[in-house]
């Protein structure tokens, strides 16, 4: 049983940019278990890759972006579950939400599956096909995926055209069962969005601009970058 | 406007090039075909030039024989030999056996057995009955295609080089016979040359012959007119001898009458003799008596002395006389002997010669008849002359029609009939021989009687001479006998006077001249005058038998008028003779110019006879030419037609004297089957190909997850499946088409499916590798492998680097362990091979699935 705060990721300074190519920059923050954290930024590109590098498939060029959680190779990976990432992974729309959650290695039996999809809300779309979800039900079903997969972390784009068009109050009600999930489930979790007002729901908040730095501050929201200094450079 | 165009263009490019993936993607793109078609032509190449790194299995099974002149041939050593030196392919030697346990293992890819019957099939090419040599090449069914058609191309060339070194030989031997046959017509041409002049001599002699007919006929004639003129002079010397037949006739008329008086004068001489004997003896007795008487009487010595010399002298008259009748019996005799010869060498004579005149007609008629239907020799002569003119006339137009190259045949059937026509004019030419044989016969007999009649005639004339002389010798006789009768006459008269006296004077004496007793009594004495006087009658009988009535006398005077006669017969017999004489002169004469025309005519017979023996003998010679000429030109015919007749068979051997027999071992028979194992290993690569081109290469959230493993576990599955569908139609295929022998299902699904799976496994690798652009870089690794030793070329082919991936690259793999499995051997060593490459490629598509799960988000989509 790991302490509940353990720092699970630790970025510093991590810059991803290649070429032409730019995506964030000076990232440095620390996730921990059991302090969900949002990612905080307007455009998608940055909490996708952000996202990518926390669960150890993008390497930042720049910085470091270390995972403090025990490999299980090749078989059993990183642990890490992340949700539906457009042009990465996509759910075949023919799937139904029960079928795509079966395919999830951490998947045992439809009865877990079904009450797992339950803590999101989702139980009534498991025969559903994903095609046919509305935006709200994608969001929890891309959230069900990572969080079903997770071990060690998990990690949930809510910017993803995947869950394009979702309500604001679903949004901000699918973030808040994520927190509540992921602490229930003991799992460090990690949410990018591009609405500060989502954000300010997990305990935890990262800008990764300044403009969404100043949102958060709009909230009252304190801000890492801001405590920890962004580097805009 | 073009500076539009031109970023239209250039834009898209630019764009894939600001991106390294696209760059590589970009430099892939332009590498790829250039990389194929280097490897291509490395292979090819390769392969183009290194046939004699083919394994090709030499099998030499030949016995060797023994030609027609009993020489050794041992060909299949030499061509074992020269294949060996020439080094065209990797021969090598082994036996049957070996080599078809190399042929299914492929250790060979193809073997040429040399049969045992290879070198009896090279001699038979030099005989009559030449046969095609056979080499039989084993292949398997699905051998590399590309090395058995690089080693059939070379056993076809050294088929073909063979062909053409044993055709030569075949060829000469043909030609040579050929040229043997040519020689022979053309030696053939060269006698009927001669031919041409020896019937032109032929011809001449002929015509020599005719003109010695001619001559004979000539000749014949002449001696027809010399035996005419011996007829006329046997005629005349006939009508002589029939004169002299008649003077014979009346000298033998007269001769009985000379006879009779030359009988009767010699009775009558017999008697005179008798007479004169007693005279003789009463004369001595007389003579004694006288003297007694003398000596009594005292005889006058003048009368004793006068009757003394008167009996001397009729004592030798009467000698005379009895000489005389004697030759003139003597002479009496021969002339009828010679007159009876006479008539006989008369008519034998005649029978001679009228045989002779008989042969000389038959002679005459045999050499010159126009009876057409027995011609005579000058006919047969002259028509052989023709006919010869006629044969050379045509034997001139057969060497003409040889010369012009016309039909042998032809020539052969014309020079038949002129052999016919030949053989025609030789039995004319033995019937001119006969008649003209039979016309010498004829002659010589004819010569033979005139020689026997003119014998007989000779022997005529010695009767004639020797009747001529007893004629003379009687003539003389009777003059003889004329003039002892005169004398004796002549004594008597003499003796009568001192008789006379004697008488006067001795009357007194008479009782001693009248004797004492009486006659008949005892003591009889007779007396001198009986003695006298019967003396006295004796020569009165004498003269009387010496008159004229007298015996003698009648006799002589027969005889006298016999010889008359006997002269006047002898005289026209003497004409008839002297006639005969001359007839028998002319008769020699013509008997001398028959002999001159006979022996002319015999020469010229016998010149002709051997002008006729030569002709006949250059007939013979020109007809034995001609039928050596027609068996020469037959045989050569013969020989040429038996070198033609089986151009048929003959033809493809003296074109192809080698042949190649293919045999095919493991499988069975199809078009497809060499290339089915090459066909079945793409048509699985692609299967591969499409099946990861359509299906997922990984699972993106086991990967994400980072459980890559699991990822490419999950990820094989359908990809496995769906090769497991497409291998099924693939396999039917092959087995419907790709001719898989019975028996090796097993192992060729197991191929299959093996080869399958590690062809899939190979491309989810290489899709891993390569991303988007798997789909063109696994056909160009398809390309690449193809072109890898086992694929589509053999080994031996192609250079090490292409024969090294074809040891580890899938598809030659496959390809080459279905080619194993369709020729009996095994694919284990294959299903192994591809097993390992199955694991290596899941655990190089695991490992690039985990170097995938590094996500480069400028290469994802643009958010």
């Amino acid at each position: 049983m790991q302490a509940p705060d353990q720092i699970v990721v630790s970025v510093r300074d991590a810059t991803y940019r290649r070429g032409a190519y730019r995506s964030f920059a000076h990232v440095s923050l620390d996730l921990r278990r059991g302090i969900p954290l949002a990612l905080l930024s307007f455009s998608p590109a940055p909490v996708r890759d952000l996202l990518l590098a926390l669960v150890g498939v993008v390497e930042p060029t720049s910085g470091s972006c270390v995972l403090h959680i025990p490999r299980g190779g090749l078989l059993h990976g990183t642990g890490a579950g992340i949700g539906v990432v457009s042009g990465i992974w996509e759910p075949d729309p023919s799937w139904t939400v029960g079928e795509a959650l079966r395919r999830e290695p951490a998947s045992s039996d439809e009865v877990d599956d079904l009450e797992f999809l339950a803590l999101l809300s989702l139980a009534t779309e498991f025969d559903r096909r994903i095609g046919d979800l509305d935006p709200a039900a994608r969001g929890r079903f891309s959230a069900a995926l990572a969080l079903r997969s997770a071990r060690s972390i998990a990690a949930v784009d809510l910017t993803d055209p995947f869950i394009a068009g979702i309500p604001f109050e679903d949004l901000l009600a699918l973030m808040g069962d994520i927190v509540a999930l992921s602490v229930e489930l003991d799992i460090p979790c990690v949410v990018g969005t591009s609405e500060p007002r989502a954000a300010v729901l997990a305990p935890s908040a990262h800008p990764l601009d300044i403009p969404e730095a100043e949102a958060l501050e709009r909230l009252g929201y304190p801000s890492a970058m801001r405590r920890e200094g962004p580097d805009h450079a | 406007m073009p500076r539009q165009v031109l970023r239209a263009v250039w834009e898209p490019i630019a764009s894939i090039m600001r991106r390294p993936r696209g760059r590589a993607l970009l430099s892939l793109a332009l590498l790829a075909p250039i990389a194929i078609v280097l490897v291509a032509l490395l292979a090819l190449s390769s392969a183009a030039e290194a046939p004699e790194r083919i394994p090709v299995a030499l099998v030499n099974l030949d016995e060797g024989a023994a030609d027609a002149s009993g020489r050794g041939v041992f060909a299949g050593s030499e061509l074992v030999d020269d294949l060996l030196d020439a080094g065209e392919l990797a021969w090598v030697e082994v036996d049957r056996a070996t080599a078809e346990e190399g042929l299914r293992t492929g250790a060979f890819s193809l073997a040429l057995v040399i049969p045992e019957s290879y070198s009896a099939s090279v001699a038979s090419l030099s005989s009559d009955d030449p046969e095609r040599a056979v080499l039989e090449v084993i292949s398997t069914e699905s051998g590399n295609p590309l090395a058995n058609g690089e080693s059939a191309a070379v056993i076809k060339r050294i088929q073909s080089r063979l062909g053409a070194e044993l055709g030569e030989d075949y060829l000469l031997s043909i030609l040579g016979d050929v040229h043997g046959q040519a020689m022979r017509i053309s030696m053939a041409a060269d006698g009927s040359v001669a031919l041409e002049d020896g019937l032109s001599a032929l011809g001449e002699g002929m015509s020599g012959l005719s003109e010695g007919l001619l001559g004979s006929a000539d000749g014949a004639s002449a001696l027809s007119q010399g035996i005419g003129q011996l007829s006329l002079g046997l005629d005349a010397t006939a009508t002589g001898v029939e004169g002299v037949s008649v003077g014979l006739r009346a000298l033998s008329d007269g001769t009985p009458a000379l006879a009779q008086g030359a009988s009767a004068l010699s009775e009558g001489l017999g008697s005179l003799s008798g007479a004169a004997m007693g005279i003789g003896s009463g004369l001595s007795s007389m003579g004694s008596s006288l003297s007694a008487l003398a000596d009594k009487l005292s005889l006058d010595d003048g009368d004793a002395a006068e009757l003394a010399r008167i009996a001397a002298g009729m004592g030798s008259e009467g000698a005379v006389l009895l000489d005389a009748l004697g030759s003139s019996s003597d002479a009496a005799a021969r002339s009828g002997e010679a007159a009876s010869d006479l008539e006989e060498a008369s008519a034998s004579s005649r029978t001679s010669l009228d045989a002779a005149s008989a042969a000389v007609d038959s002679s005459a008629a045999a050499l010159d008849s126009t009876d057409p239907s027995s011609p005579g020799a000058l006919q047969r002569a002259q028509g052989a002359s023709a006919e010869l003119t006629s044969m050379h006339r045509e034997l001139g137009e057969i060497l003409a029609l040889l010369e012009t190259g016309g039909s042998p045949e032809l020539a052969i059937e014309r020079i038949a009939l002129l052999e016919a026509r030949m053989a025609a004019l030789e039995e004319d030419q033995a019937m001119v021989v006969d008649s003209i044989d039979a016309a010498a016969r004829g002659v010589d007999q004819a010569a033979g009687e005139v020689r026997s009649a003119r014998s007989d005639l000779d022997m005529q004339g010695s009767v004639l001479d020797g009747l001529l002389a007893a004629l003379d010798d009687l003539s003389a006789a009777s003059d003889d006998i004329e003039g002892s009768a005169t004398a004796l006459m002549g004594y008597a008269s003499d003796a009568s006077e001192p008789i006379g006296r004697a008488v006067v004077n001795v009357v007194s004496v008479r009782a001693a001249l009248a004797g004492v007793g009486e006659p008949g009594q005892e003591g009889h004495v007779p007396g001198i005058a009986s003695g006298v006087s019967s003396m006295a009658d004796a020569v009165s009988a004498l003269g009387i038998q010496l008159s004229n009535e007298g015996a003698v006398g009648l006799g002589a005077a027969q005889l006298a008028s016999g010889a008359v006669a006997l002269d006047a017969a002898l005289e026209p017999l003497a004409h008839a003779t002297g006639s005969m004489a001359d007839g028998l002169g002319a008769l020699t004469s013509a008997l001398s110019g028959i002999g001159q025309g006979v022996s002319g005519l015999s020469q010229g017979l016998t010149i002709m006879a051997d002008v006729s023996a030569q002709t006949s003998a250059g007939a013979r010679s020109i007809a034995k030419a001609s039928q050596g000429l027609g068996d020469t030109m037959r045989a050569a015919g013969d020989e040429l037609g038996g070198l033609s007749a089986g151009y048929r068979d003959r033809a493809p051997i003296a074109a192809s004297p080698v042949g190649i027999e293919s045999t095919r071992v493991g499988g069975r028979a199809s078009a497809a089957s060499p290339y089915a194992p090459s066909l079945l290993a793409l048509s699985l690569w692609v299967a591969g190909m499409l099946a990861v081109a359509l299906l997922p290469r990984s699972d993106a959230r086991l990967v994400l997850g980072g459980r890559v493993a699991l990822s490419v576990a999950r990820t094989l599955p359908p990809l496995l499946l769906l090769g497991l569908v497409q291998v099924l139609p693939i396999g039917v295929a092959g087995l419907l088409f790709g001719g898989v022998p019975d028996g090796v299902a097993g192992g060729y699904w197991a191929v299959l499916l093996v080869g399958e799976a590690c062809l899939i496994v190979a491309n989810l690798a290489l899709a891993l590798a390569v991303g988007r652009a798997f789909v063109p870089v696994s056909l160009s690794v398809l390309a690449l492998q193809l072109f890898c030793a086992g694929a589509l070329l053999p080994a031996p082919l192609l250079p090490a680097p292409l024969v090294a991936l074809g040891a580890i690259l899938p598809v030659p793999i496959v390809a080459d362990g279905l080619r194993s499995l369709f020729v009996g051997g095994g694919a284990l060593s294959a299903v192994v091979t591809l097993c390992a490459i199955a694991a290596l490629c899941v655990a190089l598509a695991v490992g690039l699935t985990a170097a995938h799960r590094r996500i480069r988000p400028e290469l994802l989509p643009a958010r």
